[in-house]
């Protein structure tokens, strides 16, 4: 199964980055495909916010871009509208042309956080 | 391009600001895309299509909203009925297009769909 992830809360607060985090890794575990991970609204803070010790609750997604290849993409314009610039590695900036791309290639789309 | 059924659920009162612009930016991407939109108010959503609604510059007004549907030719838009009667809302003038559903059958529309989105 090919699935498209959508991640729109802030990982600091909210557990619902965690929650996505943990479901993609499992979905990898048991031999699914993540098409793209897509973080919109407050989601795009997950491309700001490095993991870190002091905070638990923030997945680590850069290592996850390394060790197993998934395509993290934050939207630019949600990011602007935040203020955020500077990208934690293994991000890319992109629109809602990837999210919509991404939905058409999955055979399920799942989507964290409000 | 394939397309897909996509289901927009409104489900909470708008909020103004950007998280309400970007539900509409997703949808009418989506809807750009050439995809095939639906569109269902329920519970505190139905308040975005209420004559009273108390519209800041923030938020569309049912008028604004609906002719913003209409112009991406999102023409599937449904309202449940049981949500209306629950708050004893009466739709807005402008809601001519927007048909009712009774709640037995959302079940069936979420079925119909390949894609659900909510607000």
């Amino acid at each position: 199964m090919k699935y498209a992830v959508q991640i729109n809360d802030s990982p600091t607060s909210s557990g619902s980055p965690q929650t996505g985090f943990q479901f993609i890794k499992a979905a990898l575990a048991s031999g699914h495909e993540v098409v793209r991970v897509f973080f919109y609204r407050e989601g795009i803070y997950n491309a700001f916010i490095p993991a870190n010790a002091a905070e638990p609750a923030v997945p680590d997604w850069t290592a996850l871009h390394e060790n197993e290849g998934i395509e993290l993409v934050y939207c630019i314009s949600a990011a602007e509208r935040r203020g955020q610039a500077n990208p934690c590695p293994g991000f890319m900036a992109g629109g809602l042309g990837l999210w919509v791309d991404a939905c058409l290639r999955a055979d399920r789309v799942i989507v964290f956080g409000d | 391009m394939n397309t897909r059924q996509f289901l927009f659920i409104f489900g909470r009162s708008p909020r103004g600001g950007v998280i309400d612009r970007e539900m509409l930016d997703q949808m009418l991407t989506l809807a750009a895309f050439d995809q095939a939109i639906t569109v269902l108010f329920v519970d505190e959503g139905v308040y975005r299509l209420t004559r009273d609604m108390d519209a800041t510059a923030s938020i569309l007004k049912p008028s604004e909203l609906l002719d913003l549907l209409t112009f991406y030719d999102i023409d599937s838009v449904w309202v449940e009925e049981e949500s209306l009667m629950q708050r004893d809302m009466s739709l807005d003038d402008a809601c001519l297009s927007v048909r009712i559903m009774p709640r037995a059958a959302v079940a069936g529309l979420l079925a119909r769909h390949d894609v659900i989105l909510g607000d």
